[in-house]
């Protein structure tokens, strides 16, 4: 289809334009508001409205400024014919005519399906359907603004999917699927879908394929539970056959063997028991013979006994008589000892006794020169104290007559004496000085005279008199200071001159004197205290002396005591005197006393040797005599057992006339004995080994076990009758053929799964190569479109730039990206300039494809669609355009710059150009 | 000398569970029974003096009251002593079938000919002295016929022969041997319970061993036989199988016994393994099928070993041919997959789908993997039964499985969202 004319009027601005389109290039330029769009809005509802449309899409042809309904009229080709179409839009009552050259004239709504038919578009669009107007070649028409923009992001319809698939196929050997695949492909999807679900693609329940493994799955359970049950009826056979066994045991071993020993017990008791009946028998023979063995021997042993007792005895007897004889002579020789040492005891004692007199003598006359000494040391003593006591007094009363001037009444006098001074000298700082140094004339102070070279102090107002004609008064500083000053010494004076005339005193310097007076004899005082024996007080001194006057008293009392002593011993001291004169003085005496001392004590010695030696003596005596008596009666004791003893000899010989007889008459009973004996032993032993373990216990407890082992069979056999039950109920079911029943239908079921199964998976293998098929098939589509873009773009860019799309059958082309460098880029990622290229070069690319189903060629329009793109590109722009031209397409650009393409080989129309707009339909 | 029948295995109350249908299994189950009719009638016919069965003459030790019941009733019918020693199938513990008191009671009345063996001490009849080595219990370590390896031989008649009755594994087959042989369908090996070491027993002074338990007849000593069982219960394994048959030997002491076998089974059990390389493939297994089992109705049993694959075409004439030969037989067993996978021409009607251009790179992606693993699987392809050579990985084979399966799928859904 390749437009050839126009004519447009009162569209809009255009009150009449009228245009001729070049088969190849038509380059339509002007200004903004000339008009380019509105003639390109009008061509295109005319192609593709209604004439009879009402709405927003025909009210906007409508022209303000020129009255008159919108009428377009269009003049084209297709391959069959030249066709003129003229639409007057004017609501319902619009016009469609198309002539053919041929001749062919159609109205209305026959002109309208025929125009729709030629262009391929199923419909012109009226009412409801305009909202599809935008869409009707949209892949072909670009309308202003809209330059960079996907076409493949319209609408397959839009574009025509359907007819640019039939024209790749035909162009290039690609076939796509048929109609005949889809159904089998859609089919086998169905199929699928009834065994698997669609998201997961797990099996789906109630499906053959489910239903195949649930009877696998429970095959498998029931084969599980026919072995279970075979197992059981295996171990009930195997616990029957124990039973049976260990049964047979019982009853032809175990109890059999039991009762064959109980038996044999039981001979053995029988045995026992005729032992036991000649055992007793036996003893009893035996006993009398053992008496008479036992009584000869008794006899035996007793004579022998008594024969060895007398021989001790006698023996004992003669020592016994031997021990008399020398007892005896002991006893005279210590008598004899005894009386010498009493002789020389005696002697002893008297000589000790006149010692003992003389000491005391001695000692009573040392005590009465000791007493006597003692009292007169106490009377001196007493002397002396009297004598230091009246000193003290003598110096107390001179104390006493001093006037009592100590340390206090000293200081107060010298303060009272300070004051005063203070309260002189105070006056004296106050007072004038007056010195006369020369007069000629009388000088007079208070009426004194002043002496040249004199002076005088002031203390109060005074008059001086310089002879008669002179007269000062002068007054010294201070003024009421002076005054108070000479009260307080006035007072001063006073309270020191009363104070000293209170002590009976002249002045302070006697006051002194006085003081260091008293001082003197305050210390005499002390030091006399200090002298006298007990130092401070007289009451303690006195105290001493009257204890020592309470032991003159004692001393006095002792000494008449001694004296009586003395007079006791007064024969004493005349032996003594008489002998040797005492000695009268103390020390003398007690020489003496410490020479009887020792005397005395050297004579004790002996005399307690004399007493030891007497004592043991007498001991010794005592002893002798008693061992004497002791032999005696024993040797008397010993005699009459003897005699005792011999008369029993006697006797126990009477009865076997002599000891020979006796002994033969033991050997013979003792052999009778020992034959006796050993029979009873060899009886015993046999019984012993009879009664061993078989003794009556051996039989119960046999017994006992014989009935435990009767009910051991008893309840086996019970236990048998249960597992023979047992046995026969499961053995009912045949669980061997159930088993193997099992085991066939498990292997039916596994190989019906398995069959199963190997038809989904063939299945499923057979949708995965239909997809990968398809997705093959795709790309016979999608790569020469992609290869046509190529070659469009070529022009405009330098590199080797390849732009990619994807196929899909389902929902036609997309993906439309451009490959710069190693990365592919989206379409929507593109710049605005390079998307506008990439789109027209898709655009012609599909036109290109697309024109052999419209005769050839098809118009494609491009409203300032280049906006974007940079000055530079536009030489490739225009080479693009021209390759497209040159491959039969019809191009008509619209644009505001017709000077960038003023290079292009093609019909150029200025739309703003006066008189361009009655452009001559036919040149 | 003495004549007599050895048999062994007869596992009444075989419940037969791998079988889907229940008439079916019943029909084993019966001719289970019937084979006592049979073996009664060899008896017969054979002037036999007495049966010996080797263990395991019911199928487990709880069989059902009913299945006693007609083995007691078709017992009774031999007029001849009847000597049965209990198998590892129905060991002779406490609990198992021969306690059991309906077995006693009907014993007595229905088969008193019936002589069961339950102690290991010689039994002394007029022409032979048995001795029976019975299982007594489940899982028995330990030799059932040691009590013979020390036996004091001189306690026994001279002039009679002695046969020794057991059951169970001998020393000297491997494990695998006689579980691979033996196994058959789905039968458990036998493990190294109940094994019998024969060579301890002094071959001189017994004249024959009558075993059981190895379903196939085989003389594996100079006087040992396994009598097989009379009437086969498991696929075989092999062309020498001798199955469904029961001997009739005559001893005497000190000879050498002659044993004579003589067919008693009636079902057939067949295996076969078929590798399927291309469509054609099926005209050759049918008739390999045609030659086992011929026209037969509801007598044979059939385990298939398949492998490979066949187009969509081949596979759903496959599929009818299974279909047919499940109503044909009592059973089918197909072990491993015969794969469909579109032919060329179907691969090439999806592959080479211009308008649909999903489809055909779907199958296309298809058809490049499933040629990769083939590649590595199987670098010539070998197309015929029993080719298997080096077993593949199991992984990719999955993987190849699916990959074919995927292919038939869009096969499928295109041709369905075509119509």
């Amino acid at each position: 289809m390749r437009l050839l004319h126009c004519r447009v009027q009162n569209v809009r601005l255009h009150a009449e334009l009228a245009l001729r389109f070049d088969p190849g290039l038509t380059l339509i330029g002007g200004g903004n508001e000339s008009g380019k769009s509105t003639l390109v809005e009008a061509l295109h509802r005319t192609l593709f409205l209604k004439a009879s449309a009402a709405g927003a899409p025909v009210e906007a042809l409508r022209s303000h400024l020129h009255a008159g309904h919108p009428t377009v009229e269009i003049g084209f080709e297709t391959a069959a014919d030249r066709w003129t179409l003229i639409k007057r839009f004017s609501g319902a009552s619009g016009s469609a005519t198309l002539r053919s050259e041929a001749g062919e004239l159609l109205h209305g709504p026959a002109a309208e399906e025929r125009l729709a038919a030629l262009l391929a578009v199923g419909e012109t669009l009226g009412g409801k359907q305009m909202a599809r107007l935008p869409g009707r070649w949209a892949h072909l028409w670009v309308t202003q603004g809209r330059g960079g923009d996907n076409p493949l992001a319209l609408d397959g319809d839009t574009y025509e999917l359907n007819t640019l698939i039939e024209r790749l196929e035909a162009s290039g050997g690609a076939a796509l699927q048929s109609g005949h695949d889809q159904r089998v492909a859609a089919r086998l999807d169905e199929i699928l879908a009834e065994t698997f679900t669609a998201k997961k693609g797990e099996v789906r329940r109630q499906s053959a394929l489910w239903a195949a493994q649930q009877a696998a799955h429970s095959a498998g359970n029931e084969l599980e539970q026919a072995r279970d049950r075979l197992l059981c009826f295996e171990s009930a056979s195997d616990e029957l056959a124990q039973l049976e066994a260990a049964l047979d045991q019982l009853q032809t071993v175990t109890l059999p063997e039991r009762e064959s020993q109980r038996r044999a017990l039981q001979r053995a008791g029988q045995r026992t028991e005729r032992l036991r009946h000649d055992l007793a028998l036996r003893s009893r023979e035996l006993e009398p013979l053992r008496l008479q063995h036992q009584a000869l021997l008794e006899r035996s042993s007793k004579l022998l006994d008594l024969s060895s007792a007398i021989r001790q005895r006698q023996q004992e007897l003669q020592q016994v008589q031997a021990s008399v004889l020398e007892g005896r002579r002991q006893q005279e020789l210590i008598e004899a000892e005894q009386q010498r040492v009493q002789a020389s005891r005696e002697a002893l004692a008297a000589q000790r006794q006149a010692l003992e007199q003389r000491g005391q003598l001695v000692s009573r006359l040392l005590n009465r020169a000791r007493l006597e000494s003692e009292r007169l040391q106490i009377l001196s003593t007493l002397q002396q104290r009297q004598r230091q006591a009246e000193a003290r007094r003598a110096l107390e009363r001179q104390l006493a007559e001093l006037p009592p001037v100590g340390e206090a009444e000293l200081r107060r006098l010298r303060d009272l004496e300070r004051a005063a001074g203070e309260a002189r000298v105070r006056i004296d700082s106050l007072a004038a000085g007056v010195e006369l140094l020369r007069s000629d004339l009388p000088v007079l102070v208070n009426g004194q005279p002043l002496q040249p070279g004199q002076d005088c102090q002031l203390t109060q107002v005074a008059e001086l008199r310089v002879g008669e004609g002179v007269r000062v008064r002068i007054s010294p500083g201070g003024g009421q200071a002076l005054a108070e000053g000479q009260r307080v010494l006035l007072e001063r004076s006073a309270a020191f001159a009363a104070a000293l005339a209170a002590l009976g005193l002249n002045d302070l310097d006697s006051a002194e004197q006085l003081a260091l007076q008293r001082a003197a004899l305050l210390q005499q005082l002390a030091g006399q205290a200090a002298g006298s024996s007990a130092a401070n007080a007289n009451l303690e001194s006195k105290l001493e002396s009257t204890l020592e006057e309470r032991r003159l008293e004692a001393i006095a009392l002792d000494g008449a005591a001694l004296e009586q002593e003395l007079e006791s011993l007064a024969s004493v001291q005349r032996e003594e005197e008489g002998r040797d004169p005492l000695p009268c003085d103390q020390e003398g005496l007690d020489r003496l006393h410490r020479q009887l001392q020792q005397t005395y004590q050297l004579s004790i010695a002996p005399f307690r040797q004399a007493e030891q030696e007497l004592g043991q003596l007498r001991q010794r005596l005592e002893i002798t005599r008693n061992g004497l008596e002791s032999a005696l009666r024993r040797q008397a004791q010993l005699d009459t057992e003897i005699q005792l003893q011999q008369q029993r000899q006697l006797e126990l010989l009477a009865d076997h006339g002599n000891a020979e007889a006796l002994a033969a008459a033991l050997a013979a009973s003792a052999a009778e004995r020992a034959s006796a004996e050993s029979g009873l032993t060899s009886l015993q032993a046999e019984l012993t080994a009879l009664e061993g373990d078989n003794g009556p216990s051996a039989i119960e407890q046999l017994d006992r076990e014989i009935g435990r082992l009767q009910e051991e069979c008893l309840a086996l056999t019970a236990r048998r009758g249960a597992a023979v039950e047992r046995c026969e109920a499961m053995a009912s079911g045949d669980p061997y053929a159930v088993l193997e029943q099992a085991q066939a239908l498990l292997e039916s079921a596994e190989a019906e799964l398995a069959s199963i199964r190997r038809h989904c998976d063939a299945r499923l293998l057979l949708r995965q190569l239909f997809t990968q098929a398809q997705a093959d098939l795709s790309s016979r589509y999608s790569e020469p479109l992609a290869a046509a873009v190529d070659a469009y773009l070529a022009p405009l860019l330098a590199d080797a730039a390849r732009c990619r799309l994807r196929f899909d059958p389902a929902t036609g082309f997309s993906g439309l990206q451009l490959r710069r460098g190693d990365a592919h880029y989206d379409f929507a990622a593109l710049s605005g300039g390079m998307r506008e290229q990439l789109s027209a070069a898709l655009r012609l690319a599909m036109a290109d494809v697309l024109k052999q189903a419209h005769g050839g060629c098809l118009p494609l329009v491009f409203d300032d669609a280049f906006t974007n793109s940079d000055p530079e590109r536009v030489t490739g722009l225009q080479a693009m355009l021209s390759t497209a031209v040159a491959r039969g397409l019809q191009v008509i650009l619209l644009t505001c710059s017709p000077a960038d393409y003023a290079s292009l080989n093609g019909h150029q129309i200025r739309l703003d150009a006066p008189g361009q707009a009655r452009h001559p339909l036919n040149p | 000398m003495v004549r007599f029948l050895h048999t062994a295995d007869w596992q009444i109350g075989k419940p037969y569970n791998r079988l889907p249908e229940g008439q079916k299994r019943f029909r084993l189950q019966q001719e289970r029974l019937q084979v006592i009719g049979r073996i009664a009638a060899v008896a017969h016919q054979e002037q036999v003096a007495f049966v010996l069965v080797a263990g395991d003459l019911f199928d487990s030790p709880t069989v059902p009251a009913d299945a006693v019941l007609e083995v007691l009733e078709a017992v009774g019918t031999l007029a001849m002593p009847v000597l049965v020693i209990p198998g590892n199938h129905d060991h002779g513990a406490p609990g198992s079938v021969w306690h059991r008191h309906d077995f006693l009671r009907q014993q007595q009345r229905r088969a008193p000919n019936l002589v069961l063996l339950l102690e290991r001490q010689p039994l002394l009849s007029e022409a032979a002295v048995i001795l029976p080595c019975p299982l007594l219990r489940n899982q028995d370590s330990a030799d059932p016929a040691a009590w013979l390896h020390s036996f004091d031989w001189s306690t026994l008649p001279a002039d009679l022969p002695r046969i020794v009755l057991a059951h169970g594994g001998i020393q000297g087959f491997s494990g695998r041997d006689y579980g691979g042989t033996c196994g058959g369908d789905e039968e458990a090996p036998a493990g190294a319970v109940n094994r019998l070491n024969l060579a301890a027993i002094d071959a001189t002074q017994v004249d024959y061993i009558a075993l059981g338990d190895w379903h196939n007849g085989q003389q594996v000593s100079p006087k040992g036989w396994y009598a097989g069982t009379p009437e086969p219960d498991r696929f075989d394994q092999g062309d020498d199988n001798q199955r469904g048959q029961v001997l009739v030997v005559e001893v005497n002491r000190g000879d050498a016994p002659q044993v004579a076998v003589i067919p008693t089974g009636r079902i057939g059990w067949h295996s076969l393994r078929f590798h399927f390389s291309a469509d054609n493939d099926l005209d050759r297994f049918e008739r390999l099928v045609r030659q086992r089992i011929a026209d037969r109705v509801a007598r044979d049993l059939l385990r298939l070993e398949v492998s490979g694959s066949l187009s969509l075409a081949g596979h759903a004439r496959w599929n009818r041919l299974m279909a047919d030969l499940r109503d044909q037989l009592l059973r089918v067993r197909v072990k491993g997959h015969c794969d469909q996978a579109p032919g060329e021409e179907e691969l090439a009607a999806l592959v080479g789908r211009n308008g649909d251009p999903l489809i055909a790179a779907v199958a296309q992606q298809l058809q490049q993997r499933l040629q990769q693993i083939c590649l590595v699987e199987s670098p010539q392809g070998n197309g015929s039964e029993a080719a298997g050579g080096t077993s593949p990985d199991p992984a990719s084979q999955e993987e190849a499985a699916i990959l074919r399966l995927a292919l038939c799928e869009l096969h499928r859904l295109a041709a369905a969202a075509e119509a």
